[in-house]
């Protein structure tokens, strides 16, 4: 799954360790989910759309495994 | 709401800690514990009410222990690890059963793993019927 935090976070000027506070979250945890290594749960997804001010739909972009 | 475990058990260990301190206070004057027991009481209850102090007032440890809680990543990684030293564990016990089992002076050490291995198996079980219930 692809996704766009990584260009979000820039726009909005923000370091990986503080959006990694806002979220509640470790700086490792938006490494990986900037690298696409890791797939959020609902509810972390739910919370970058909520403070993005985006569906998740647009951040979180899937791709079928075929 | 998220629970903060850490928080509870240094608390339920300072606890510990000083009621066996308590215990060895009133052993100064009532003299009911063996020496032992008195060695045992003082330091554990030393050492465990100066480790849950040292780390219950250092705020770096705390927000550490209390992202490494929330953090749904590292939550997961953590239940990775267990689940797959927990599957190793039971292979190699699995392993040395049979082999401690084929030498007649060395066989009780084969049973004594094998129950270890069935309650095991039981608590798996009675675990996996209250996740199932659960979910």
């Amino acid at each position: 799954m692809k996704n766009e935090l990584e260009r979000l976070r820039k726009e909005r000027r923000l370091s990986q360790e503080e959006l990694a506070d806002i979220l509640e979250v470790s700086r490792q945890t938006i490494i990986s989910l900037e690298k696409g290594k890791y797939n959020p749960s609902i509810l972390l997804a739910f919370k970058i759309a909520k403070y993005f001010n985006q569906t998740i739909e647009a951040i979180f972009i899937y791709e079928s495994e075929q | 709401m998220h629970k903060f475990y850490t928080k509870k058990y240094l608390n339920i260990s300072l606890i510990l800690g000083v009621t066996s301190i308590f215990i060895f206070s009133i052993d100064l004057y009532l003299n009911f514990l063996n020496d032992f027991l008195k060695g045992f009481s003082m330091s554990f209850g030393f050492s465990l009410t100066l480790i849950s102090l040292i780390l219950l007032n250092s705020p770096k440890y705390m927000k550490k222990m209390e992202m490494s809680e929330k953090d749904e990543r590292l939550v997961m990684i953590k239940d990775k690890q267990l689940s797959t030293a927990y599957s190793f564990h039971i292979f190699f016990s699995a392993v040395l059963t049979v082999i401690f089992g084929l030498n007649e002076e060395t066989y009780m050490i084969s049973v004594a793993i094998a129950s270890i291995l069935l309650v095991e198996g039981l608590f798996l079980f009675l675990i996996g019927l209250y996740y199932k219930n659960k979910y």
